[in-house]
């Protein structure tokens, strides 16, 4: 940005005059134009054209033609869901097909009242047990006061994602600093350390930003109990303890992606399970027939082969149930990129 | 294709293209980026976790193109998500390593980056390379983990300092103590008989044969422990020291083991399933360690089918335990429902001791003898004062677990006296006394490291209290002792000949500790402060500091005092709402002092903490406010009003410390163990309110017959008392409706005409009921028809639902016109709140089905609220297919035929239809198209498609299961006494 005003000044001008205001005062350039984003991202289609149009005409202005696909999607908005949890196409243009009782489930706990602060999503490996947290990033994006935060324990992983480290990952999230992570404790009660992690974890969770209190999604993905350390397990039974009481109830959610059985037990009904199912041919043909609805230019009588054709192209050498959803998933996301949507 | 126009043909081909380039970039990078990136790994696989910091040091190059291939060789390493660093991928990690080779070269590479992130493994891996000690024995279970997978780095560059199988089995070990650590003592002396004693009763070592005949005479081995003894006196060290020490060898753990103390919250003595998950939990922690040495043994196999049959019948029991708080039930009556419930936890108690008897085997070692399993319940004190009534339920469960099984063994510790065991319980006990002269020389001068001799005038003059030895050891070891006097200035005997009681003893100590703290403010606050249960900084900032005159204390430096008292061990510990809770046993014997040193600044401190908690509502504070309340004699109605029944589990630690008239307030609210004078003396209101919450659990674990028993012991009533219900409810349980219609009829004689609405509703549904159940119909409608009246000015509509829903379902039965009644049900649904409507599934569903099928529509948003109750439905079976309303659902499909937006329910709904097997199977997915139709936003009219929708699911739930008829009235929270409320997550529908 050479040659440029100052970067507050630079990256206001490029916002509508309605959402300049919301731009921080004072921030490094990586940090304003990222919060730049953010409020566009935020404002949505609420505005015409949308805020982050602007921006990239600016771009395109200036010589970056790559841009100019982007653009011409933000033209065409996706079609409204009514609820960002009922969406089948995602805001990262990943599809979400099905899963109607995860849906009602996850509606059910977006309410202050609801009595289920905690959801286990078990199932098969590769039924889309972590595409569940895609469907939960998409509803926190959609809400003002919502923050999603994510750890995924992996084979590759487990054996270095402690106590500390998953707690630090999930602080920074939350928008914390890993300088204030509670020292391990001088003597050998680790008990006591575990609470302080799960305590500093909820407290940074329940720090309220611009006047707003937060509601956290946590979402702890891949924790079965094969991988699970024993220092790990523990630190999990003190903050989905947590997550059960007073306030943290009310407003934060933990969501298990995969789950240690006898963890989830400790909790008894204040944890809801659902089990993942393999996705049938009639939800991807749901997504599908979406697809193809959202090409105008394909002649009426063309619609039912091209839908026939793309069915062909997403389930080739898919045998249902299609449990293996990384495919599937990828390549409706693809045609999803390719239709615009 | 060549039919379709060119847009379409190039719309396919794109799509086309797009997949086979996605499944292609799945398979791996370019060898142009290979080559680059290979070098990269090499200078890279040195370090545990790197930035992008360390990248550009490499070559100092930041392309996008060298960070993607990086970024796909590499994954995020935790707990650096702040710095964005990065960890290469094992396989990666072993090609660059190998490659590199000699570990010097190594060693030149790591020295390339001076800021380098020193983690754990990345500590030990240059101290592998550098060939420096390592201890292992020293290391704790995360180090351990950190060393394994250095070990490997090394292992590539052909360093062989430890073999993988050594680690393994050092971590196993770490990882089974690690639950148990806590309870270790590092200075263990003495307590030998006790501790044969463990070993005789945990079969680790053989019986006498004197205990062999004892035993068979009395019909087996002992099944039950008592490890009784004061505050400080090392039981839990004991049971720490025994586990510790038996805990395992090389092949893993000896016997299954869970400890389960009973300040921990999510152990409810009350509730038996809690510990027995809790239990389960902790033996397939063990096991899993066996596992991992040994391999998947046939014993193994076992234990986890076992365990997977324990956590069916848990759910089984979730599930008869949810039923309890469903309103709607197959179960006509209450009876039947409780025994159901009760049922299925004596299920899950026998699915425990087969589980408990595969954990012995899974542990047991080839040739040997099968180890006990062995449930440590610690800390009883918490629990001892509930009344008999409310522990009867735990004596039962471990009488049936120990008659399923001869492998489970139970140990409890607390203080005296400890616990009424049932008889048929076969128990010993051991009571823990001081520590001999010796021991506690031995303990003194293991802790100070001083000659035996020296300590011999301390030992005699603090006497053999394991914890106030400790404290005295931490005072010679900064002061010194006097040849043949002890500590200086230390009194602990009266008259110069009776030593006084170790807890007076430790309060005096504890006060010299005090005194040695550095920072003059936390030395200030800390001793008054004890008269508080829990600190907090705002405690510090609002009641302490003022209180002792320390001035300049704002937020900061509240927060710093906090953290200075935090490090005081021996005196605090943080508690779960991140408040420093004092030691109990710290805290009571200098209480005492300090109510009788200065009785006026105690009294100020709990005034002031009064004031502190007055405004706020949460439990806690409600507990800590009712304590100060009742410690300073504060008027009873303020402590009345604040009351709240989830605040009674903090005041348990607290029951020691009040005065007798307080002890009897708390009684009437939190089922306290009281004696038969005083429950006589109470008035009747008092009465009411100790006797409510006993008749409930004896209701749900024991039968109505003996909560009977226990309302008859007095006959008089207040006039609106919560105790007609329960007992007529009893009376109809037990088939003995003229009993119940007479006592109901008289209750309502005798209600005061502003009594609680709530309550007399209550009583005309069960009059309604019980007329039911004697056949007059006529006389049963007359009391719904009084209940609908009164109902209608209830601040909740959820009892206006559930009456007209009964009243509905009568004119249904004679083919009457219902609409009118319809017409009301539906306004007093839209009255309903997401709360209630997510509280009540049960009765807002009957709601639904009763309107009539053209208004259903209307009430789209509660269907909308409850869709996730329509699931459950399904899930839990409660659905019959029922042939009238199939043919129903098929006439409106045919309908959907004719209409293009129906297109989804048409496609779904054939299958349903087709589906002969039942209704689980397909049922779901028309169920999820309407409850998808329903969700559509549209402009908030209602769409024909929302419409068509909400009539589907109305004929569904016709085809729900069971009735509402034994059932209690719902939307009562509001007019129950708090006892009745708090157990209505377990028995507010029967």
């Amino acid at each position: 940005m050479s040659g440029q005003p100052a970067p507050r000044a630079y990256l206001a001008q490029l916002l509508p005059l309605e959402l300049r205001g919301k731009l921080d005062a004072a921030g490094g350039p990586t940090f304003l134009s990222s919060r730049t984003i953010e409020i566009c991202l935020v404002s949505g289609y609420e505005l015409a054209p949308p805020a982050l149009q602007g921006i990239l005409e600016h771009l395109i202005a200036a010589g970056n033609a790559n841009v100019a696909r982007f653009s011409d999607r933000l033209t065409n908005p996706p079609p409204a869901a009514a609820h960002p949890l009922d969406a089948i196409v995602l805001s990262n243009r990943l599809p979400f097909a099905d899963r109607a009782p995860l849906r009602a489930i996850l509606r059910d706990m977006s309410v202050m009242q609801s009595p289920t602060p905690i959801l286990a999503i078990g199932g098969e490996v590769e039924s889309g047990r972590s595409h569940s947290a895609e469907l939960v990033s998409h509803y926190c994006y959609s809400q003002q006061d919502a923050v999603f935060c994510k750890f995924a324990l992996t084979p590759t992983n487990a054996a270095e994602s402690g106590p500390k480290e998953i707690a630090v990952d999930l602080v920074i999230q939350l928008g914390g600093t890993a300088a204030e992570v509670p020292p391990p404790p001088q003597t050998s009660n680790k008990e006591a350390w575990y609470k302080e992690l799960a305590n500093w974890v909820i407290g940074n969770a329940n720090k309220s930003e611009n006047g707003i209190n937060r509601r956290a999604w946590v979402v702890l993905d891949g924790f079965e109990r094969g991988i699970l350390r024993e220092d790990t397990f523990q630190f999990l039974v003190e903050l989905q303890r947590l997550f059960t009481l007073g306030v943290t109830a009310r407003r934060h959610r933990l969501i298990f992606c995969g789950f240690p059985e006898e963890l989830v037990l400790k909790v008894g009904a204040s944890a809801k399970k659902y089990i993942t199912m393999p996705l049938t041919r009639d939800h991807v043909v749901e997504v599908v027939e979406m697809i193809v609805a959202a090409q105008p230019a394909i002649p009426q009588e063309d619609r039912a082969i091209v839908m026939t054709e793309t069915l062909k192209l997403v389930l080739d050498n898919q045998v249902p149930p299609f449990k293996a959803l990384t495919i599937v998933g990828e390549r409706l996301r693809s045609a999803i990129e390719r239709a615009g949507i | 294709m060549a039919e379709l126009s060119s847009y379409s043909r190039a719309f396919l081909a794109a799509l086309a293209s797009d997949m086979t380039q996605g499944d292609r970039t799945k398979s791996g990078s370019t060898s142009e980026e290979d080559s680059t990136l290979q070098r990269r790994l090499a200078v890279l696989s040195v370090l545990h976790v790197f930035t992008l910091q360390d990248l550009k040091q490499v070559d100092g190059s930041r392309d996008a193109v060298a960070i993607a291939a990086l970024r796909r060789a590499s994954y995020a390493a935790p707990g650096f998500r702040e710095l964005r660093g990065r960890s290469l991928k094992p396989d990666e990690r072993e090609k660059a390593l190998r490659e590199i080779a000699r570990p010097n070269d190594a060693l030149d590479l790591i020295a390339r980056f001076p800021g380098r992130i020193m983690t754990p493994a990345q500590r030990f891996f240059e101290k592998l390379l550098a060939g420096q000690e390592i201890d292992v024995d020293k290391l704790m279970h995360a180090e351990l983990l950190a060393l394994r997978e250095a070990n490997r780095w090394a292992g590539y560059l052909s360093i062989e300092r430890f073999t993988e199988s050594q680690l393994k089995l050092a971590v196993e070990n770490a990882a089974a103590v690690s639950s148990i650590e806590h309870l270790l003592v590092e200075e263990f002396v003495g307590r030998e008989d006790e501790l044969n004693e463990l070993r005789v009763f945990t079969g680790i070592l053989e019986r006498s044969l004197y205990a062999k005949v004892t035993d068979f005479a009395r019909g087996g081995e002992n099944q039950l422990l008592l490890i009784e003894g004061l505050g400080g006196i090392g039981k839990t060290a004991l049971i720490g020291h025994f586990l510790f020490n038996n805990r395992g060898d090389t092949d893993g753990p000896l016997f299954p083991f869970a400890y389960l103390p009973c300040d921990d919250s999510s152990i409810d003595l009350r509730q038996g399933q809690s510990i027995l998950i809790e239990a389960a939990g902790q033996f397939v922690r063990l096991v899993s360690i066996r596992r991992a040495i040994v391999g998947k043994t046939e014993p193994i196999t076992v234990f986890q089918h076992e365990y997977e049959g324990f956590v069916r019948a848990t759910k089984a029991y979730g599930e008869a335990r949810g039923q309890l708080t469903s309103r709607r039930s197959e179960l006509e009556s209450q009876e039947q429902r409780l025994e159901s419930s009760r049922g299925q936890l004596s299920l899950l108690a026998d699915a425990f001791a087969s589980l408990a008897g595969a954990a012995c085997k899974a542990l047991e070692r080839p040739g040997g003898n099968t180890p006990p399993a062995l449930l440590f319940i610690d800390t009883f004190e918490e629990v001892q004062y509930y009344a008999r009534e409310q522990l009867e339920p735990f004596w039962n469960l471990f009488s049936q677990l120990f008659d399923s099984s001869k492998q489970i063994r139970l140990l409890i510790s607390g203080r005296p006296p400890l616990a009424t065991v049932p008889t048929s319980i076969r128990q010993s006990k051991i009571e823990l006394v001081e520590l001999e002269p010796v021991a506690a020389v031995e303990l003194l001068h293991r802790e100070t490291a001083m000659p035996r001799e020296a300590l011999d005038s301390v030992a005699r003059q603090i006497g053999g209290n394991p914890l106030n030895l400790r404290l005295a050891a931490r005072i010679v070891a900064e002061e010194g002792a006097q040849p043949g006097k002890g500590i200086v200035d230390l009194q602990t005997r009266r008259f110069g000949l009776f030593r006084l009681g170790p807890e007076v003893i430790r309060g005096r100590l504890y006060r010299r500790l005090l005194e040695r703290i550095h920072d003059e403010d936390v030395r200030q606050l800390a001793h008054p402060g004890m008269v508080l249960r829990r600190v907090t900084p705002e405690i510090i900032e609002k009641v302490l500091a003022p209180l002792c005159g320390i001035a300049g204390v704002d937020e900061k430096r509240a927060v710093e005092l906090f953290e200075a008292l935090m490090a005081e061990h021996t005196l605090v510990r943080l508690d779960d709402d991140n408040s420093l809770r004092y030691r109990e046993d710290v805290r009571a014997p200098v209480l005492s002092m300090l109510i009788a040193e200065d009785p006026q600044q105690t009294m100020r401190v709990h005034r002031l903490a009064m004031d502190f908690y007055r405004p706020e509502r949460d439990a806690v504070s409600v507990a800590e406010f009712i304590y100060h309340g009742l410690m300073s004699g504060a008027d009873h109605h303020s402590l009345d009003d604040a009351w709240r029944p989830d605040a009674a589990r903090y005041l348990n630690t607290a029951i020691s410390d009040l005065p007798p008239e307080a002890t009897i307030w708390l009684a009437t609210r939190m089922s306290l163990e009281i004696g038969p004078e005083l429950r006589a003396n109470a008035d009747t209101a008092a009465w009411e309110r100790i006797i409510g919450p006993e008749v409930l659990t004896l209701l749900e674990h024991r039968g109505s017959a003996r909560a009977l028993q226990l309302l008859d012991q007095r006959g008089e009533r207040t006039p609106d008392s919560a105790l007609f219900a329960i007992e007529a409810r009893c009376l109809m349980s037990l088939g003995r409706a003229a009993d119940a219609n007479r006592l109901l009829q008289s209750a309502l004689a005798g209600f005061p005409v502003h009594g609680n609405r709530g309550r007399r509703a209550e009583l005309f549904w069960l009059l309604y009921q019980v007329r039911l159940s004697q056949s007059s119909r006529t006389e049963a409608i007359a009391a719904l028809d009084d209940l609908i009246e009164i109902a209608k000015e209830m601040r909740s509509k959820l009892a206006l639902v559930q009456a007209l829903v009964a009243r509905i379902e009568h004119l249904r039965e004679e083919k009457a016109d219902a609409s009118v009644f319809q017409g009301n049900l539906s306004k007093a649904l839209l009255e309903l709140n997401g709360g209630e409507i997510q509280r009540e599934p049960d009765v807002v569903r009957s709601g639904v089905a009763n309107l009539s099928e053209d208004a259903v529509g209307e009430a789209r948003d509660v269907i909308r609220q409850m869709a996730s109750s329509l699931f459950d439905l399904v899930a839990n079976g409660r659905l019959q297919r029922q042939q009238r309303w199939i043919d129903v659902l098929r006439t409106m499909l045919e309908e959907a035929q004719q209409q293009p937006e129906l297109e989804r329910f048409r496609r779904h709904g054939a299958k349903t239809l087709a589906d002969t097997a039942g209704t689980r199977t397909e049922l779901p997915s028309l169920l999820e198209t309407a409850i998808d139709a329903m969700m559509d936003g549209g402009d908030g009219r209602l769409s024909a498609r929302q419409a068509y929708a909400a009539r589907i699911i109305w004929v569904i739930l016709q085809m729900e299961t069971g009735t509402l008829k034994a059932a209690t009235l719902a939307g009562l929270d509001d007019y129950q006494p708090d006892w009745r409320r708090a157990a209505s997550a377990t028995l507010a529908a029967v």
